[in-house]
């Protein structure tokens, strides 16, 4: 399917740019005219990786991620991405409530909710390299 | 480390947290408001509950507990607004530290989307929400 408008945004990892990255993905993807419900949605699968590569990708250090979002006529791809620590297993990092920050008060429940949110979820990881998600949501026909 | 700002009281026996403008770490969107009967204390949020701002909640609930004892914490969620995991982990964390503490937590009024959240995560399962 051919890409019917797409942007690139790149911003610190610090915790105050969560909203501001699900805000930024929502008002994009409102050109396609969505439910409020499937907004939600978008919103809080954006807030999840955008939330790991802070906690997890960059340790809650220094670093930059990068968000593209590509529209299509009936859908949204979302890819955020660290260069950042990088999952060793996926795997086992994709198993609902696993998490490796448990002292953080972390539930473990990011990727199973960007699963369930969306209509598709990619992880493309790499130990000391980054991490790379990339995850589509369809909107209904109105 | 973002420090919960300082509680005012009211006569109507609310306690508000006086907005935490903090230019260099970013406005938190979320607004603390609390209310103790007894040994109930319920904590009123407003606005979105995100990593960015669940240290400020923690550390306001938490102080509470220690300062005078809590037998129920009532999280009233009606005017949250948005919630990831983030949510989720403040929400089993004091859960927890009620259960140690020999008390009870529940949640009330979530919205349609905050209740998505909890619902997926099995929150739902774990203490009365209403
Ligand atoms: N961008 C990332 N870089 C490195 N590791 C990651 C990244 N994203 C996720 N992980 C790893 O995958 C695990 C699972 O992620 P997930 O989002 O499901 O849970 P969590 O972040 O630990 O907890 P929660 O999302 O409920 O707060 C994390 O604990 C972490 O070990
Ligand atoms: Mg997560």
């Amino acid at each position: 399917m051919q890409p019917i408008n797409r942007m690139k945004i790149e911003f610190e990892s610090k915790s105050v740019n969560e909203s501001f990255a699900r805000i930024v993905a929502a008002a994009f993807a409102s050109q396609l005219d969505p439910t409020l419900e499937e907004l939600a949605d978008l919103k809080t699968a954006v807030s999840e990786a955008v939330t790991n590569a802070i906690i997890h990708g960059y340790e809650q250090k220094e670093g930059t991620i990068f968000m593209d979002c590509i529209l299509y006529e009936d859908s949204i791809t979302v890819i955020i991405e660290d260069h950042g620590v990088g999952i060793e297993d996926i795997e086992k990092a994709r198993i609902p409530a696993f998490t490796s920050k448990p002292e953080l008060e972390r539930a473990g429940m990011g990727f199973s909710i960007m699963e369930s949110f969306m209509d598709s979820l990619d992880i493309e990881s790499q130990k000391g390299a980054g991490t790379k998600i990339t995850m589509t949501k369809k909107f209904k026909k109105r | 480390m973002i420090k919960p700002g300082s509680l005012r009281f009211s006569k109507t026996g609310f306690f508000r947290e006086i907005k935490n403008i903090n230019r260099k770490n970013g406005v938190i969107k979320l607004d603390i408001t609390l209310k103790r009967q007894n040994r109930v204390l319920t904590v009123y949020l407003k606005g979105e509950l995100d990593h960015h701002a669940v240290s400020k909640v923690k550390e306001t609930i938490d102080l509470q507990l220690v300062k005078m004892p809590v037998s129920q914490l009532i999280l009233d969620m009606s005017a949250v607004t948005f919630m990831d995991s983030s949510g989720v982990g403040l929400i089993v964390g004091r859960f927890n530290k009620m259960k140690s503490l020999g008390g009870s937590m529940k949640i009330k009024n979530p919205g349609f989307s905050i209740l998505k959240v909890l619902q997926m995560s099995g929150l739902s399962r774990l203490m009365e929400i209403s």
